[in-house]
């Protein structure tokens, strides 16, 4: 069941196009990736759809509804960590949460937010006196706490350390785990390759693509690269007459054999029945990186 | 509890926490009425009618400072504050209406303001023998229509400054100039007339003649109460239609 439908959405800023004819779905219980570079309208997008702002054409329903028009009902069911938020600075952790609880009809017990979210002993904490890695895990445990059935999070890791993202990653696989759908905007590809079912990539306010994450690197990259050194004298000619073969190119000791589909099988099974040995060998695997790169044109 | 009185809770909390408006709203007006009453006090004898006049003149100094922190530094500079930090955006996001915040820090100004009133009244009367307000509801109506126009200044600042720092300059530049027009300075019987005319369109100027007029027993002055009114309707929608939650 689709939990979130956007189809036609369109947003401008004056001269400026933000989202052009923006359409993509969410499923229940799955982790969304929004992705995209700076400006690319991701923000813009997901901010319509929580009935932050108002997209200029379009539809959108979350959970059956339409956050133009049902808003106060929408702010029941979804939680939303925002870029650029911030609490009052002497506010106390516990404070906020026990605040915001009280904003819902049926909240969750803000107490195991804490133990959760590992805030505990920053309890009595002022919100000035945080980490980043910490106000970051209040501000989750603060759209959680509303028991939203939709979490949204926006540069959920930006300036965090390695190891705190790690740890957030985490922390964002057991929240689907309690059966809530996440909607996760990121310009990080490991990230999204770590945690999204699915993604959908912008660019220049459209969706680019749109599928699993090894879905878009096979679909971006039908060609891969086999290397290899032979280590005796070797006519790699006869490789090119391989199915799937498209190029042999020799350079210096190491040739670099490009092809579709099964085609390195193909190469080192004729390598083994020739007795040729070959030293270094190696299938290049485009990353979801190279594919982004690729589909949003981050290369020209 | 619901959200805007858990708002309303949270908000006294912090206001309380951070000293600094505390200390210039409920504290440091008290000990200016003690400080400069004693001193009047030491000539002696029973205040006569020009002794209370000056006593008036004192205690609506004390008066001014909290009333004019409240209005112009405080409310802005928290509100800008919370618009500047992103507070206000994070509330859009939740059930609650970011209004409720900002009709969170009016009650939590207007109650701080009536506190300090109260104990200026209640201290001005024990230690430096002035009498209390003849009619009470009379008194504390003209208060309530003060802090109208008084937080409806504040208000439009709140509306018109980008940033928290100019939130702040702003308000500086209102207290000073309306401290010396409202006659804190200078009280307004030694100003020349034309200046003492324009002290009463100020808010806070027409807000300290008419405390002292129901306070003293002459009875609020209806021109007063229009440009009070005035203020606040007037200022007080302004700020509505120019306010920004972003």
């Amino acid at each position: 069941m689709s939990i979130i439908e956007v189809s036609g959405l369109g947003k401008r800023y004056g001269d400026h196009v933000a989202l052009r004819d923006v359409s993509f779905s969410v499923e229940e219980g799955e982790i969304f990736g929004i992705l995209g570079p700076n400006g690319a309208g991701k923000t813009t997008a997901v901010e319509c759809v929580e009935g932050l702002r108002r997209p200029d054409s379009g539809t959108i329903r979350v959970l059956g509804l339409d956050p133009a028009k049902d808003e106060r009902e929408l702010r029941q069911v979804v939680g939303v960590q925002l870029q650029q938020a911030q609490l009052p600075e002497l506010i106390k952790v516990w404070e906020a949460l026990d605040l915001y609880a009280s904003f819902y009809r049926d909240p969750r017990d803000w107490r195991e937010l804490l133990e959760q979210w590992g805030l505990a002993d920053k309890r009595n904490a002022r919100f000035s006196a945080l980490s980043g890695g910490q106000k970051q895990r209040l501000f989750i445990a603060l759209a959680l706490v509303g028991k939203p059935k939709v979490a949204f999070l926006d540069e959920l890791t930006t300036g965090l350390d390695p190891q705190a993202r790690r740890a957030t990653w985490k922390l964002i696989s057991d929240m689907r785990a309690t059966g809530v759908t996440v909607v996760l905007v990121s310009h990080f590809m490991d990230e999204v390759e770590a945690l999204c079912d699915r993604v959908a990539i912008f660019d220049k306010g459209r969706v680019v693509a749109l599928d699993t994450p090894t879905g878009l690197v096979d679909s971006t990259f039908s060609e891969r690269r086999l290397r290899f050194r032979p280590v005796a004298a070797f006519d790699e000619n006869a490789l090119a007459r391989l199915p799937g073969v498209r190029e042999v190119v020799r350079t210096g000791q190491q040739v670099v054999v490009t092809g579709t589909g099964g085609f390195a099988d193909e190469v080192t099974g004729l390598l083994a029945r020739e007795h040729v040995l070959v030293a270094d060998l190696r299938l290049d695997q485009p990353t979801l990186d190279e594919a982004y790169v690729t589909l949003t044109g981050g290369d020209k | 509890m619901n959200g805007l009185g858990k708002l309303t809770l949270t908000e006294a909390k912090l206001f309380l926490r951070d000293k600094i408006s505390p200390l210039f709203a409920l504290v440091l007006p008290v000990f200016l009425l003690l400080a400069i009453g004693l001193q009047f006090q030491g000539s002696g004898g029973p205040p006569d009618l020009e002794g209370l006049k000056a006593a008036y003149f004192v205690a609506s100094i004390a008066l001014a400072l909290a009333l004019a922190t409240l209005s112009f530094n405080t409310l802005p500079s928290y509100l800008a504050a919370y618009r500047e930090k992103g507070v206000l955006r994070r509330l859009r996001a939740s059930p609650v209406h970011p209004a409720m915040l900002l009709i969170a820090q009016i009650i939590v100004g207007a109650g701080t303001a009536l506190v300090s009133t109260a104990v200026v009244v209640g201290v001005g009367h024990l230690v430096l023998g002035i009498p209390l307000p003849s009619n009470v509801l009379a008194f504390a109506g003209t208060l309530l229509l003060s802090i109208a126009a008084l937080f409806s200044v504040g208000l439009l600042v709140a509306a018109l400054v980008p940033t928290t720092r100019a939130a702040t300059a702003a308000g500086m530049m209102l207290f000073f100039p309306s401290m010396f027009l409202g006659g804190v300075w200078t009280p307004k019987e030694a100003m020349p007339s034309w200046l003492a005319t324009i002290g009463d369109f100020t808010p806070l100027g027409a807000a300290l003649q008419a405390l002292r007029d129901t306070w003293s027993g002459v009875g609020l002055q209806p021109f007063h109460a229009m440009v009070l009114a005035g203020i606040a309707v007037v200022l007080g929608s302004v700020a509505a239609a120019l306010f920004r939650w972003e």
